[in-house]
């Protein structure tokens, strides 16, 4: 678990400053095992395509996300993310750290999940006003999983 | 701020009818953000399956998460992840 205290002061600072957003939903409930259940993957790890534009360096945060296909060669995504308050060795070297697409295959071929959702969604996770997040972006992403006949869904930080 | 997104996009997911799980490196942030239901592991920011090129514990990880969508817990749900 990461701590407050290996942080640096001014993140330290913000931190404690900043007003968290509680999050509204639903409850979603299983209707099927997940051996039979499309799984979608999110993460906020800024993953993009080489063909796709990154992430906008905006003190507010950038609120887009860009739709990687999982059947993508991992070790062709950048990485768009731009905050400084996290190591990013890890996920350039083995981006399955945040966008375990190989995992999932693995899992799949061995029957514990029905499969991996063609396209997983990625966003720049240092998004300081999530209003247009909340409001429109991540909805839309939303409505595309399960547009897919996603049935489930594993998230990620960084 | 990579974990109050996750959990907002989370609730988002979850609103369509996806049952959603997510992986927390702050406690504190999940336990103000409130998402459905959260695996807390023990890694530094960056890190959220372990570590690279660790398929072992990045599935282990992955099986704790994917646990937490078929308990009957009430929610919100954020358990700890110990390797």
């Amino acid at each position: 678990m990461a701590e407050l205290s290996d942080a640096s002061l001014l993140v330290r600072s913000f931190m404690r400053a900043y007003r968290y957003t509680v999050s509204s939903w639903q409850p979603a409930r299983l209707t099927k095992p997940l051996a039979e259940c499309n799984v979608g993957l999110v993460t906020t790890a800024a993953f993009h395509l080489p063909t796709q534009p990154g992430f906008e360096l905006k003190l507010a945060g950038d609120p887009s996300f860009r739709v990687i296909p999982t059947e993508v060669d991992l070790a062709t995504l950048r990485v768009g993310h731009v905050s400084p308050s996290f190591d990013h060795t890890g996920i350039e070297r083995d981006p399955n750290l945040a966008l375990p697409t190989s995992r999932f295959r693995e899992l799949a071929s061995e029957g514990a999940i029905g499969r991996l959702n063609g396209r997983a969604w990625s966003f720049c996770g240092s998004i300081a006003k999530p209003g247009a997040l909340i409001s429109h972006t991540a909805p839309e992403a939303a409505r595309q999983a399960r547009a897919d006949g996603v049935d489930v869904a594993l998230l990620t930080p960084v | 701020m990579c974990n109050q997104s996750v959990g907002l996009i989370q609730a988002a997911f979850e609103n369509e009818g996806i049952v959603t799980v997510s992986i927390s490196l702050y406690r504190f942030v999940t336990e103000r953000v409130r998402p459905p239901r959260a695996l807390c592991v023990p890694f530094p920011l960056g890190y959220p399956l372990g570590a690279p090129n660790d398929p072992a514990l990045q599935r282990r990880v992955i099986l704790a998460a994917l646990a937490l969508l078929t308990t009957d817990e009430p929610l919100p749900l954020a358990r700890d992840f110990r390797p």
